[in-house]
């Protein structure tokens, strides 16, 4: 009986779909040291006509969403069938290079026979047979095959597919998935929870606790850490949240870091952008009203001394977001004075903070303080927005009521709205940013490379190099060292007639390897073969190891194999190869050309 | 002074711009409100569109480069500091930003070279430029030399950013690359060390990692191409990276100096004649090779050589001999002699000499030696066949 197993998950909150398109925007300043594309496949199945999954699709649109964040080209698949899957895994792989990072991501229902991981499609139908429920299913040993057949520079395997369902139960197949056997090089698998074990369920949310870890930790462009330590931090917060029962999987043969967003230095983990990231991620959380977790992100900018206008807008900052926080905690525990006071304070820290100002103003209202709430209503009025005004001029109709101040208000012209400049407060318009410059500068460095691709720094060799001089100590060596070696007579008086063999024609003998290997074994029995050169007597030198004889001429030569060039105002006009058996004689036939 | 008056006066400029209407102003609210970068580059193009003739064209412009700086998008970012020059020549953001960033841009027109040239100098001429500025500036005034193919003025410009920065490693980067391009032999040892420095200097100011790899892939490239191998190069890395500059004397043995050095080693064992000779062809053959012959060798003797005959005259009684020392058939050497020889002798005769230099040719190259009879060794005693000239 085939097993099939699936997990769900948890609510996601709610900030993550606005910061994943945020994030998104960072791509190209977030991911320009990396060559290569970053491909990946999403498929989500929940429409199971067997065992029906609720989260599936919304897992993957998550991963959809947060890989595009870390700059991946992503082909997202919502209830595949078997064709769908067949189809869209050759698209997939159409699609990645050598220099490449392909990630492959499943979520729905997965089931291990005979330790082999499938991957179910929804249309998959109960059949007689278990090898008939293979062909039915996606195999992932198959998908190892395409992507090694790819050899792109790196694979990511994701599987959220270890919930249990009772079709594996129907089929008698093991829980869970198998642990993957023979995966493609330079590969990096992790599954929801271990092989042979299902995950927990998570019923009231709507991811599972896995891909909501994971597509969370992904989308935060601010955490620069490697593959490895990311999947540590999802394993854990998954343990935690499930109490220790589900503990994602990990596997992997990379030989390289990979990173979902590149520090800067990926060696170092100096990353002097991270500052500059944190604080965009705090202004993400700070429109979500995340008062916290924006706090906790000023801090951590705080804490490492940026300087400059980034610190200055952190210090800033930070008062204000935690006037906002108490505020709210105060509002919410009906403390609605300090709740008001709170406000104003945000207020003056942050005059264009509209929505604290008409909070103040509800604040002030439910205490029936008319004046308060009034003087928040003409500051909404002077820098608020056209629909702001219209809020604040509908609260002051109803408010005139109560106070002819406020129907005095309603009834004034519309004051002007402050400058640019105050509304940019902060900012030095005019004034170049060379903080901003500098930070440029180091996330943004300039490729060399179709420079230094052409450079050359080759040294010509000067006129007086004389080849077979500049290598003569080492042939002379190997010479003395080689008993019965054929030492020309006139070698040692003729040097200077050697030195000038390179400009005129002449006959070179080299051996190879082979044969150099042979004459370097000292204890070897010294075997030696002749040839006999042949051509105008006296007009052409022939040189050996350093020696030379002029034709016609008998070398003796330790057998081996040699390559015989005919040498002409430098350049090699012919070579031929020429094999020196023991005592055998050959005969060479130097021609000029 | 000047340059923040000039500032602030901006800054006034641009406070006295009005609004056009509430609904102006409520666009630029949602920008200013927006976390989204893509979304608030959406709402800056609806403010652009809406009011194209906005009192606040410049800011908006600031807020575009901002915007495209968070995108990490130097290619419009470079386009919207022309348009900010465009509309302000003496804009000193737009000038900031324009020479920043040029030199991100791979296909830099001459136009864009020579607003670059110019935003850079306005950059330099600020009486009192901000920490970095004059770095920048020069960055770009080297890297715009560089364009041009003007590669000494480049030389210049990288070297002064590298003593306002020596841990800039980037410009070391820049200042190997143009002084390999130079292609001179005396700058191929200062290009690998830059190279080297750019490649292995690590603290602050080092390149990003893949483009330090890049570097240093390219270094072991042309190292090997100069040196012959890699036995060196860590040195050169470890010393690169702890100095900008190499020390006075600071050398690397090319391949062909190897080669000299290990030629003129085996000739001084083999052949110590011929060793001496190839020492003085090849400082008489150096660019000073003149001066070398004035000062040293001029009317003084030369070391006993050993070289072969290509020619003699005039026949019979021969005062004027040609000899190849290095090659038998490649004339290097003419001996006069003070007295003719009673024979000739065979082309190809090998001869000893000893003689004083007189003049000098440097293409072709030949010296003239004064020599006489008695300083000559080999000759045939008795008059030889002449057979003809040698081949």
């Amino acid at each position: 009986m085939m097993r099939i197993v699936r997990s769900t998950g948890r609510r996601r909150s709610a900030w993550l779909n606005c910061s994943l398109l945020f994030l998104a925007a960072l791509i190209p300043a977030l991911h320009g040291q990396e060559t290569g594309k970053r491909v990946a496949l999403i498929i989500g199945n929940d429409a199971y006509t067997i065992s029906p999954l609720k989260n599936a699709v919304n897992d993957a649109r998550a991963m959809d969403q947060a890989l595009k964040t870390a700059g991946f080209q992503t082909i997202l698949l919502e209830n595949a069938r078997k064709a769908d899957m067949d189809r869209v895994i050759g698209e997939f792989l159409d699609k990645l290079g050598p220099d490449d990072t392909a990630l492959f991501f499943f979520a729905g229902h997965g089931v291990q026979i005979e330790s082999e991981n499938f991957l179910v499609p929804v249309d998959f139908a109960p059949v007689a047979t278990i090898s008939a429920a293979k062909f039915a299913c996606m195999s992932v040993a198959q998908i190892f095959d395409e992507l090694k057949r790819k050899r792109a520079k790196r694979n990511i395997v994701i599987l959220d597919a270890c919930r249990s369902n009772p079709v594996t139960a129907k089929y008698s197949l093991e829980a869970g998935l198998a642990k993957p056997q023979d995966a493609p090089k330079e590969t990096f698998i992790t599954f929801s929870t271990g092989p042979g074990q299902t995950a927990t369920d998570n019923p009231d949310g709507r991811n599972s606790w896995f891909t909501e870890a994971l597509a969370d930790y992904i989308s935060q462009s601010a955490l620069t850490v490697e593959i490895n330590e990311m999947l540590t931090r999802v394993k854990k917060r998954v343990s935690d949240a499930t109490e220790g029962r589900q503990t994602p999987w990990t596997t992997s043969n990379l030989t390289s870091r990979f990173y979902f967003h590149q520090p800067l230095n990926a060696d170092s983990d100096d990353d002097s952008t991270l500052t500059e990231k944190w604080m965009e991620d705090a202004r993400v959380r700070e429109r979500r009203e995340e008062w916290g977790q924006a706090i906790d992100l000023v801090n951590q900018v705080l804490q490492k001394k940026p300087g400059g206008p980034l610190e200055e807008l952190a210090k800033r900052k930070l008062p204000y977001l935690t006037a906002r926080r108490d505020a709210q905690a105060r509002f919410d525990a009906g403390d609605y004075a300090a709740a008001a006071n709170l406000y104003e304070q945000a207020l003056q820290l942050d005059p264009f903070a509209i929505d604290a100002a008409l909070l103040g103003v509800n604040s002030y209202l439910l205490q029936d303080h008319w004046p308060e709430a009034l003087a928040l209503l003409k500051a909404v009025r002077q820098r608020g927005t056209s629909a702001a005004v219209q809020t604040a001029d509908l609260m002051l109709t109803q408010l005139a009521a109560v106070s002819p101040e406020a129907g005095k208000e309603v009834q004034a012209s519309l004051p002007q709205p402050p400058p640019i400049e105050e509304v940019f407060s902060g900012r030095h318009f005019g004034v170049p940013d060379w903080d901003a410059g500098k930070r440029h500068l180091q996330t943004a460095p300039v490729d060399i490379a179709r420079w230094t691709k052409e450079l050359k720094m080759e040294v010509p060799m000067p006129a007086l190099i004389l080849p077979a001089l500049a290598a003569a100590p080492a042939a002379a060596e190997t010479a003395a060292q080689t008993p019965g070696t054929v030492t020309p007579p006139d070698q040692a008086a003729d040097a200077q007639t050697t030195a000038v063999t390179n400009a005129v024609f002449h006959v070179e003998v080299i051996s190879t390897a082979d044969s150099r290997n042979l004459r370097i074994r000292p204890d070897a029995p010294a075997e030696f073969g002749y040839v006999q050169f042949d051509g105008p007597a006296g007009e052409t030198p022939v040189v050996f190891e350093g020696t030379q004889v002029v034709l016609p001429t008998k070398l003796k030569l330790p057998a081996g194999k040699y390559e015989i060039r005919t040498v002409d105002a430098g350049k090699v006009v012919n070579r031929q190869d020429l094999e020196v058996t023991p005592l055998s004689t050959q005969t060479f036939k130097v021609k000029r050309p | 002074m000047k340059y923040l008056a000039l500032m602030l006066l901006l800054t006034m400029g641009a406070a006295a711009a009005n609004w056009t209407d509430r609904k102006e102003y409520d666009l630029v609210l949602s920008i200013r409100a927006e976390t989204l970068t893509q979304e608030r580059l959406g709402l800056l193009d609806q403010w652009k569109s809406k009011y194209p003739k906005s009192e606040f064209g410049q800011i908006r412009l600031e807020l575009y480069l901002s915007t495209y700086q968070a995108l990490g998008d130097s290619r419009h970012m470079l386009s919207v500091a022309g348009e900010m020059l465009a509309a302000q020549p003496d804009s000193p953001v737009g000038a900031y930003w324009f020479t920043l960033l040029l030199p991100e841009d791979k296909a830099a027109s001459p136009e864009q070279l020579a607003l670059g040239e110019k935003a850079s100098r306005q950059l330099l001429a600020s009486p009192k430029p901000a920490a970095g500025v004059e770095l920048i500036a020069r960055r770009t005034l080297g890297w715009i030399h560089w364009q041009r193919g003007e590669y000494a003025p480049a030389e210049e410009e990288f070297g002064k950013c590298l003593q306002l920065d020596p841990a800039a490693a980037e410009i070391s980067a820049w200042l190997g690359t143009v002084l390999a391009l130079e292609q001179q032999p005396d700058k191929r040892v200062p290009a690998l060390w830059q190279l080297a420095r750019a490649s292995a200097y690590r603290d602050a100011g080092s390149l990003p990692d893949g483009l330090r790899r890049q570097v240093g892939t390219v270094l072991e490239r042309l190292y090997i191409s100069y040196h012959g191998d890699t036995s060196g190069l860590d040195q050169l890395r470890n010393a690169a990276a702890a100095a900008p500059f190499p020390a006075t004397g600071f050398d690397i043995e090319s391949v062909a100096a190897a080669a000299l050095r290990k030629q003129d080693e085996e000739l001084s064992r083999t052949n110590p004649q011929l060793a001496a000779w190839v020492r003085i062809r090849l400082r008489l053959e150096a660019a000073d090779g003149d001066k070398y012959f004035a000062d040293t060798l001029h009317n003084n003797p030369l070391p006993k050589l050993k070289g072969t005959l290509i020619k003699s005259d005039p026949p019979g009684k021969p005062a004027e001999l040609t000899i190849g020392v290095i090659d038998p058939a490649q004339a290097e050497i003419v001996l006069k002699l003070t007295s003719a020889l009673p024979n000739d002798a065979d082309i190809g005769t090998v001869l000893e000499f000893e003689g004083t230099a007189d003049s000098l040719l440097k293409s072709p190259f030949g010296l003239t030696v004064i020599s006489d009879a008695s300083k000559i060794s080999g000759w045939p005693a008795s008059p030889g066949a002449r057979k003809g000239d040698h081949k």
